[in-house]
């Protein structure tokens, strides 16, 4: 939390978040204000509730999400890592700040548009004219009842159906247009998407689509890996010793490896002791990394092919190594046979199974 | 003029078991939404997991909530509109007394594990029959109000009564066919592919035909009433309800999209699903039309608010809805907790927020007076509003972000992130999503206090005169407009409604049933043994389906993460199909061989022991329990008489076969020092576990392509 909170970006986000804030404060408190007298002025119930209520709300939500906030940032920075950052942070984050920013703008927004019309009503009454809207409301209902085919509401003794049910009328209104056609709309889409799928069948059908999108990812993996040279395998292994492969290599350890082999490796009622001298399936650098990755699944390890990359597994296999002799406490007793370490690790002790991993 | 008296005192007593409900139905669900970020809540027993509580949370808001609500309002707008008492008192009070009865059970069952494992269809078979027979008294009920009415015509709110009444009575009982095998256990009676759909069949239409037309019927009676406006229009009305009960009908695929039901059914679900947009907006726009003229009373008076920002909720869910029935977009939405968004703007916003301006819009006419205090009100409406906003937002926030972590592939061609990984990274946003449901709880209890502070100043009025004259039967001189007559006959009414209901349901289901090619039949998928049997039903009853999917998508991260896609003849011997609809969890479709026993045992007894971080509760009792093999011969019977191909005679057989797959599994857990009696559930889970979805790898290669 510390790292990502402390990037320059991270700072003026937050900053100009509470600077956006305290406007919606001072905005807000304007707004009551000018309701409140404009109120006392009209001697009429205004918009108030409506008002009020509304920058209670925007402030609460945004106080939720903010306090939701550094947990999810924490979260963002450790898994994303290498990807696109933004300024340092992770782009969930940013994302998520952009995304508070944006709503804090547009309750700002919301709330100079609610103060102008009120001025704006002020001024026609001062001016002595009808309470008429201000022009901009005035083209919006315009446009608004055009779009519906509303008729005005006065003419609507004439619309009256005659029906009466425990005091409720109904009128005879056109369908609005936009619905009418909206529905229309969504028929066509129908039938069209039928066609396509079932009849012309030029749309791809869900098997089909996943064939489609495995064959396109297989291309950029191969297309990819021509160019990475990073790609290991048990024959080309080698035992790292930097500490950060080490240090990547505890870390996987941690996540993956400790629940059924302990923290230290000292291993438990479900794996064996992975610090002694004793090893199951061999203890050489590339049969650790061979087990790794095929498992032994009939004896309940796992394969981990499909979760670790290559490169993982070297670093996890050259952690596993570096933990020899380590002698933790609540060790497991031995298993499996002696594995007499040797120069080039290209003797195996216990190589005769090896050829049972797929 | 005939004098007569209108019934308050039923929908008094439906109000009250309204509030009740919603307020324990609410804590249901605030409780297991804590659940989900805080397993240590369940306490280590058994009936207070999240695979329980969730169904009683759901149970209880739709059909004691929701339903005391629809009943609350049907029973004081049906006399009114029909200028009638209702039918029979007695019927009144057999409806009401059964209906809180059945409630009663329901949660009792739920808490102690009875399920059918069907979601919103739980409840076992005896507790189906109870519900049918007190859904009958009601139509009895109702249409012996039609039938005395002294209104000529029926209103339109009563058209949406009506297509509830039978079409809930459809759904529920086709549903609902199951084969016994003991009191309280129950196999459905249809398998795979055939129970995903007729569930989901259901389960769509439970929420098109239980929330939401019968609160569309309503809201026609309480909106005008609250407005003192007409209803914007009635040639609205009749093509929007009857296009309404007739799309809706089809819709129900799209809750199976890319899963193994045939292309063509989900294709319907999706059309279906978009040409229900317009019919869902016809409601809300005769809603909020109605209000033209009257939007200065929406400022002042908290019924009124209440309901608009349901009708609002309403729109916003019903386009939301066809939204996530197109598949690009399922894709991601499915099993997320953007589901969780989507139904909760809907529960929340629609069904709650009519519920309370019901309320507060009964409450002071049923007792004379006015309501204890509006401004309470108007601060319910708003904390209300908020806690929507809080619960809707994170859940979004949290689907959107899973579904891409899901999805998201390294160069390499690995997955980005191990499962665990994405359940640990939106817990703030479960945190945050508790705290909206905790603030929408707390209104529902202001209010509360608010209307028993009403309730207390006013003097109730058990029998309310109202006066009207008689019905004559005449002919009309002029010529009816063609809807108007079928709006004096209530009963063409209900059988045109069955039959527009019944066509979208009977041309997805017989197809499904009959047509072979729609199930590709897998040699190599056999029965479950009768320890896997017994294991499947410990699933069922712990409710791991609400947490756990068991249906690989042709994705290429969900084949990469949980192998191979699921097929359609993987499960034609799951009675019930357990396919889930939300991965709290991962799939579990091909769990099979993927951990050694001694995993699962350490994993059951302590999750976190297993997967650090993991949010599941412990399941302790299963390694005490002993496995009911008593109930063996029976239900391998049951299972024969749904056409599972078991050896004639093996009932006798079962449990011998059961024992001895039990101390190979036993001998198993015994090599990695665990010793456990080989009769305790743990096994039986165990054997059930590690064979799911691993049938399918035994099949000869050739044949594996050919489906």
């Amino acid at each position: 939390m510390q790292d990502s909170i402390q990037e320059p970006l991270a700072i003026i986000l937050i900053i100009l978040m509470l600077f956006l804030l305290i406007v919606i404060g001072i905005l807000g408190n304007v707004l009551l204000g000018a309701v409140t007298w404009f109120r006392q002025k009209e001697k009429e119930v205004e918009q108030k509730s409506k008002t009020s209520g509304g920058v209670t709300a925007a402030t609460l939500v945004i106080g939720f999400l903010m306090a939701a906030l550094p947990a999810s940032a924490q979260d963002g920075e450790t898994v994303v890592e290498s990807v696109t950052s933004y300024g340092g942070l992770s782009p969930d984050a940013f994302w998520f700040m952009m995304g508070v920013i944006g709503v804090e703008l547009l309750v700002i927004f919301v709330m100079l548009l609610q103060l102008r019309l009120l001025v704006a009503k002020q001024k026609a009454k001062a001016e002595g004219l009808a309470e008429e809207e201000t022009s901009f409301k005035a083209s919006f209902k315009k446009y608004w009842q055009k779009l519906n085919k509303f008729r005005p509401v006065e003419q609507e003794a004439d619309l009256d159906m005659g029906h009466e049910y425990d005091g409720i009328r109904e009128l005879d209104n056109r369908l609005p247009p936009w619905w009418l056609y909206g529905f229309y709309f969504t028929i066509i889409f129908a039938v069209i998407y039928l066609w396509r799928y079932h009849v012309s069948e030029s749309a791809p059908l869900s098997a089909q689509e996943y064939e489609i999108a495995v064959r396109k990812a297989e291309q950029q993996r191969a297309e990819y890996l021509k160019k990475a040279a990073s790609l290991v395998d048990e024959n080309t292994v080698k035992l790292l010793t930097d500490a950060s492969d080490l240090a990547a290599g505890k870390k996987t350890f941690d996540q993956n490896c400790s629940p059924c082999h302990g923290n230290l490796g000292e291993g438990n009622i479900v794996g064996p002791n992975l610090t002694d001298d004793y090893w199951l399936h061999g203890g050489s650098l590339s049969d650790i990394f061979k087990s790794i990755k095929y498992g032994w699944p009939e004896k309940g390890m796992r394969a981990w092919k499909d979760d670790l990359t290559p490169a993982q597994i070297a670093q996890l296999a050259s952690y596993i190594k570096s933990l020899r002799g380590t002698n933790p406490p609540n060790a497991k007793e031995k298993q499996g046979e002696l594995y007499v370490e040797e120069e080039s690790g290209g003797a195996q002790a216990d190589s005769t199974s090896q050829t049972a991993a797929q | 003029m005939e004098r007569f008296y209108y019934d308050n005192k039923i929908v008094k007593y439906f109000g009250y078991a309204t509030m009740l409900w919603g307020v324990v139905g609410m804590l249901a669900g605030l409780y297991a939404a804590i659940q989900i970020y805080a397993p240590g809540t369940s306490m280590n027993f058994a009936p207070t997991t999240f695979g329980r509580v969730r169904p009683v949370h759901t149970n209880a808001v739709i059909f004691a909530f929701v339903g005391n609500c629809i009943f609350t309002g049907v029973y004081y707008s049906l006399q009114r509109l029909c200028k009638t008492r209702m039918y029979s008192d007695k019927l009144s009070w057999i409806h009401f007394w059964g209906w809180q009865l059945i409630i009663v059970a329901a949660a009792i069952t739920l808490f102690l594990g009875y399920t059918t494992g069907k979601e919103y269809a739980e409840l076992e078979w005896p507790i189906d029959i109870a519900i049918t027979l007190i859904w009958v008294v009601f139509g009895i009920n109702i249409f012996g109000t039609l039938i005395k009415r002294r209104e000529k015509h029926i209103y339109v709110a009563i058209w949406f009564y009506i297509a509830t009444w039978v079409t809930v009575a459809m759904l529920h009982i086709v549903n609902s066919f199951e084969i016994p095998v003991s009191f309280l256990k129950s196999y459905s009676w249809y398998a795979g592919v055939q129970d995903a759909l007729v569930q989901w069949w259901y389960g769509h239409n439970a929420v098109a035909f239980f929330l939401t037309t019968p609160i569309l019927g309503l809201m026609y009676y309480f909106l005008p009433k609250a407005a003192n406006r007409p209803v914007y229009s009635y040639r609205l009305s009749i093509i929007h309800f009857w296009a309404l009960i007739f799309i809706y009908i089809w819709a129900g695929p799209h809750h199976l999209l890319y899963t193994a039901l045939p292309d063509w059914a989900q294709s319907l679900g999706t059309v279906f699903s978009v040409m229900l947009i317009a019919p869902s907006w016809g409601g809300m726009l005769n809603g909020l039309f109605t209000l033209r003229g009257a939007w200065d009373k929406v400022r002042e008076d908290p019924v009124l608010k209440f309901f608009v920002v349901a009708v609002t909720c309403y729109g916003m869910s019903t386009f939301e809805g066809p939204m996530m029935s197109l598949k690009n977009v399922n894709a991601i939405a499915h099993f997320s907790d953007w589901v969780i968004a989507h139904v909760h703007i809907g529960g929340l916003g629609w069904n709650g927020f009519m519920a309370f301006g019901m309320l507060y819009y009964l409450v002071p006419r049923l007792w004379g007076t006015s309501l204890y205090s509006k401004k309470l009100a108007t601060n319910h409406f708003w904390l209300g509003t908020i806690g929507i906003v809080v619960y809707a937002i994170p859940m979004y926030w949290s689907g959107f972000t899973q579904a891409q972590m899901w999805k998201t592939f390294t160069e390499e061609g690995q997955l980005k992130f191990q499962f665990l990984e994405t359940v640990t990274h939106i817990i703030p946003m479960y945190i945050t999503r508790s705290i909206g449901g905790a603030l929408y709880l707390t209104g529902a209890i202001m209010m509360v206090y608010n209307l028993a502070k009403t309730i207390k100043k006013g003097s109730f009025i058990a029998n309310e005169a109202a006066e009207a004259a008689p019905l004559v039967k005449e002919k009309s001189a002029v010529r009816e407009y063609w809807h108007r007559v079928i709006e004096r006959k209530p009963m063409t009414m209900l059988v045109v409604s069955l039959i527009v209901v019944a066509i979208g349901g009977i041309l997805e289901l017989v197809p499904t049933f009959l047509v072979k090619s729609n199930v590709p039949t897998i040699s190599s998928v056999k029965p479950y043994t009768p320890l896997e049997l017994q294991g499947r039903d410990i699933y069922i009853r712990e409710g791991c389906y609400t947490c756990h999917s068991q249906m690989i998508r042709p994705f290429r991260d969900e084949v990469k993460r949980y192998g191979e896609y699921s097929k359609a003849g993987e499960f034609v011997y799951d009675h019930p199909f357990q396919w889930g609809s939300k991965r709290t969890g991962p799939d579990l479709a091909r769990v099979g061989g993927k951990y050694p026993h001694s995993w699962h045992y350490n994993h059951m007894l302590d999750p976190q022991s297993m997967s650090p971080g993991s949010v599941m509760p412990a399941y302790p009792w299963l390694l005490d329990n002993k496995i009911d093999t008593a109930s063996t011969p029976a239900k391998i019977r049951a299972m024969q008489k749904l056409g599972v191909p078991y050896p004639e005679g093996y009932d006798q057989e079962a449990n011998k076969d059961l024992m001895q797959q039990a101390s190979q599994i036993a001998a198993g857990l015994k090599l990695d020092k665990i010793s456990t009696p080989k009769d305790a559930e743990i096994v039986a889970l165990i054997a059930y576990l590690q064979r799911l979805g691993t049938d399918i790898k035994a099949e000869p290669k050739d044949q594996s392509a050919k489906n």
